[in-house]
């Protein structure tokens, strides 16, 4: 069966009822509105990113439903991304927030981990400044401010 | 990119060096980073400084030092060598009480009595992992008022009964443990230190193990019998089993429960039974799935050590300190398994100094290694090898094919002329090095680019023509991601454990002129371990090393002998890198400990 999607600027996406329900969102709003042929409207995702979304709804929608696995180690990792999830993610910043933004909204928790730890795997292992330049951060603590920050948090730092 | 929600998400996947960079970016990443610091808490020695308690109880467990808060006045001076400085970026107890709200995770490394008492009341349906060194009525408190969200618990000391304790007090304290720890319906790790299992103990101990997917067990008294029939335990991914006072058959039969293992590690000087054990690992279907393995300690042969890892398909992570490991094992992880992402063969006597090349020359995905002596004659060969390389008699006896293509792997590749083993030649002192050449070309380069621990013992330097240092640093300097090294010299280490003063003074050297700036790439490193190599750093090496390696907070070593000298870089460290913790340990006869 063929769901269709409306996204913010109008565009029409067809794609079937398994791949549509990787979105918890989507999954839901069918069971609500039971067998119809009406499309659902997705007024907070451009064509561009539901595009995406789509892509990567496509490949996975074989994929076992995630189970929260407990026995991991609560500090999440980031370094298991699998190699198509990466070349997947190899978008300008803009589209990377907006692709977390829409798996945010339609629920898809598996893209919404893959953006994060990809932000995170940027983030990792840079100082403040290089982490402002590469997102574009103005930056507004004194460097009085900065440094009793840095002063106050040195005991949560590994060793 | 400042959305909150986003950044809280991402925030769970960064480790706290990555938080407490981003909460200096902006206001608001800090006000989305900073509870996050909170999720996570470890109490060890230098945080108990810190902390007040209404009740003294814990102070004279103290070291005689200031116990100022951030928020109180000038604490009394104090009256021991540490910074003043260090006490205050400590959060203090009662910073600590405030935040208990937000902890996921408490860990302690130390004895804080009375602020675990203080925290029962505060965490409630929180924790999802805790951490302690002994067991007591406040902890169980606080595992029952948590019993919905921990999937974690950890003890280090079970039993804090007297010694004179009589059997029964025991086993009443380990039924009240058990039947605790039983009450956790959430709990999939478990991880204890001198625990009891009694016979009695056998169906609760059992069927927490049914749940778990992690189980630890480190010298612990284990009594019961594996009754024909045990269930299996399909749940359990990681198991480890240390110095266990139980006999090495039970052991193994408590592994074969066990077919889904990930992880195991099973030290024990008892003897185990290879073919069993191999049979068990090829049993699993279609392939092992064992990605981690410690043997270490063990007294398995390097064959048979060999056979269990060409069992092992899957296996990214592989410790064997102070095992039997040589070159079938060498061989066959240079051959068949170039994928290892930690290797640690701490202590390996058996081990050969081209063995340790040819592996840091196979494995690029290496990121933790450590090994026993590397001989910088190996890491710059001369360019007409003039002895034959020591290979063990097994390969020897090889045909002769194979014997080529396992001395392709123990050479470096080095230029054209070297042909293999060559029949003598001229002395190693005069003759050319692979790596003397005019372009620069660096052929027994190290493939493992993305380690961040190496703990290797250098062997070689007394012969000044083949300046070995410039060799280590060469090499040591393309290891960028690089986070902590340890650096051993074989003479220093060899005398101390034998308990002479090192006869020559001629070891590595840390020091500027000698080529440690080419170490300057290593931006990533924190951690730095020396105490095992005679230094003779001045101030101006200091100076470098801290500038150089921005990440840099902890030193392990005796910097120099020379008091005036030492005396400078500790004021100069102390003034202006007060985050920087530097230790002093025994070395030769001296005991100088600082901080």
């Amino acid at each position: 069966m063929t769901i269709t999607l409306t996204s913010l600027d109008n565009l029409e996406f067809k794609v079937d009822k398994d791949v549509a329900e990787r979105s918890v969102l989507i999954k839901n709003m069918i069971e609500d509105v039971g067998e119809s042929d009406s499309p659902i409207p997705l007024p907070n995702v451009t064509s561009a990113v539901l595009k995406k979304v789509i892509e990567y709804c496509e490949h996975h929608r074989h994929d076992p439903v995630p189970v929260q696995d407990e026995s991991d180690d609560p500090r999440k990792r980031s370094n298991d991304i699998e190699e198509w999830d990466m070349k997947f993610m190899q978008v300008d910043q803009e589209m990377l927030f907006e692709i977390i933004l829409a798996a945010n909204y339609l629920d898809i928790k598996p893209l919404l981990d893959v953006g994060c730890k990809t932000v995170a795997n940027i983030i990792k292992g840079k100082t403040p400044e290089e982490i402002r330049k590469v997102f574009n951060i103005v930056n507004d603590f004194t460097p009085e401010e900065e440094a009793q920050i840095r002063k106050e948090n040195e005991w949560a730092e590994d060793r | 990119m400042d959305l909150p929600e986003i950044l809280a998400q991402v925030g769970l996947f960064l480790d706290h060096n990555d938080l407490v960079a981003c909460i200096r970016v902006s206001h608001g990443w800090n006000n989305v980073m900073q509870p996050l610091i909170w999720r996570r808490i470890v109490v060890h020695q230098a945080s108990l400084l810190n902390l007040t308690t209404p009740t003294a109880r814990d102070q004279s467990l103290a070291l005689p030092l200031s116990l100022g808060t951030r928020a109180s006045s000038p604490s009394p001076p104090s009256s021991s060598p540490a910074s003043p400085a260090r006490t205050e970026t400590y959060p203090s107890t009662a910073v600590i009480l405030e935040n208990a709200r937000r902890v996921h995770t408490l860990i302690f490394n130390i004895h804080a009595p009375s602020l675990v008492q203080e925290l029962v009341p505060l965490l409630n349906n929180q924790l999802v992992q805790l951490q302690v060194l002994q067991y007591s009525d406040d902890i169980k408190h606080i595992l029952l008022a948590n019993s919905s969200t921990l999937v974690h618990f950890k003890c280090l000391y079970n039993a804090p009964l007297p010694l004179t304790a009589t059997t029964p007090e025991r086993v009443e304290h380990a039924t009240g443990f058990w039947d605790t720890i039983a009450q956790l319906p959430k709990l999939r790790g478990l991880e204890l230190s001198g625990a009891f299992v009694y016979e009695d103990h056998d169906e609760s101990f059992f069927s927490i193990c049914c749940r778990l997917s992690s189980l630890v067990l480190k010298s612990c008294r284990i009594y019961t019998r594996f009754r024909p029939g045990t269930s299996a335990l399909p749940q359990l991914r990681r198991l480890e089993m240390t110095m266990n006072a139980l006999a090495s058959d039970a052991q193994f039969a408590f592994i074969t429960l066990c077919p889904n293992l990930t992880h195991l590690a099973w030290n024990t000087t008892g003897s185990i039974p290879s073919h069993s054990f191999l049979r068990y690992l090829s049993m699993r279907n279609p392939q092992c799935p064992i990605e981690c393995l410690d043997l270490s300690g063990t007294a398995l042969t390097d064959g048979e050590l060999a056979n269990i890892l060409s069992h092992l398909t899957l296996l990214k992570r592989f410790y064997a300190a102070q095992s039997f490991v040589s070159g079938l094992c060498c061989h066959f992880i240079t051959t068949s398994k170039t994928d290892l992402e930690e290797l640690i063969l701490r202590g390996c006597t058996l081990l050969e100094s081209s063995m340790i090349q040819s592996l840091l020359m196979s494995l690029p995905k290496l990121r933790r290694f450590a090994g026993y002596v590397l001989k910088t004659d190996d890491m710059n060969p001369p360019l007409t090898a003039s002895k034959s390389l020591p290979l063990p008699k097994l390969i020897q006896n090889l045909g002769k094919r194979s014997l080529v293509s396992s001395m392709r792997l123990l050479v470096p590749t080095g230029s054209s002329s070297v042909a293999g083993i060559s029949n003598g030649g001229p002395t190693e002192s005069t003759s050319p090095r692979v790596n003397d050449s005019q372009d620069g070309e660096w052929s027994s380069k190290w493939v493992c680019l993305e380690l961040e621990e190496l703990d290797v013992t250098f062997s070689g330097f007394q012969d000044p023509s083949t300046n070995g240092m410039q060799i280590i640093f060469e090499q040591l300097s393309a290891l960028t991601m690089l986070r902590k090294l340890v650096l051993r010299d074989y003479c220093s280490y060899s005398s101390f454990v034998s308990q002479k003063v090192p006869t020559t003074t001629l070891g590595p050297q840390m020091r500027i002129y000698k080529g440690m700036s080419k170490l300057a790439p290593l931006k990533q490193l924190r951690m730095l371990d020396v105490q095992w190599i005679p230094l003779d750093m001045t101030l101006d090496d200091v100076k470098w090393m801290v500038q150089q390696w921005p990440r840099l907070r902890h030193i392990r070593g005796v910097l120099t002998c020379n008091p005036r000298e030492y005396n400078r870089i500790e004021q100069f460290l102390e003034q202006d890198y007060p985050e920087i913790r530097v230790e002093g340990v025994y070395y030769g006869m001296e005991y100088i400990n600082r901080g």
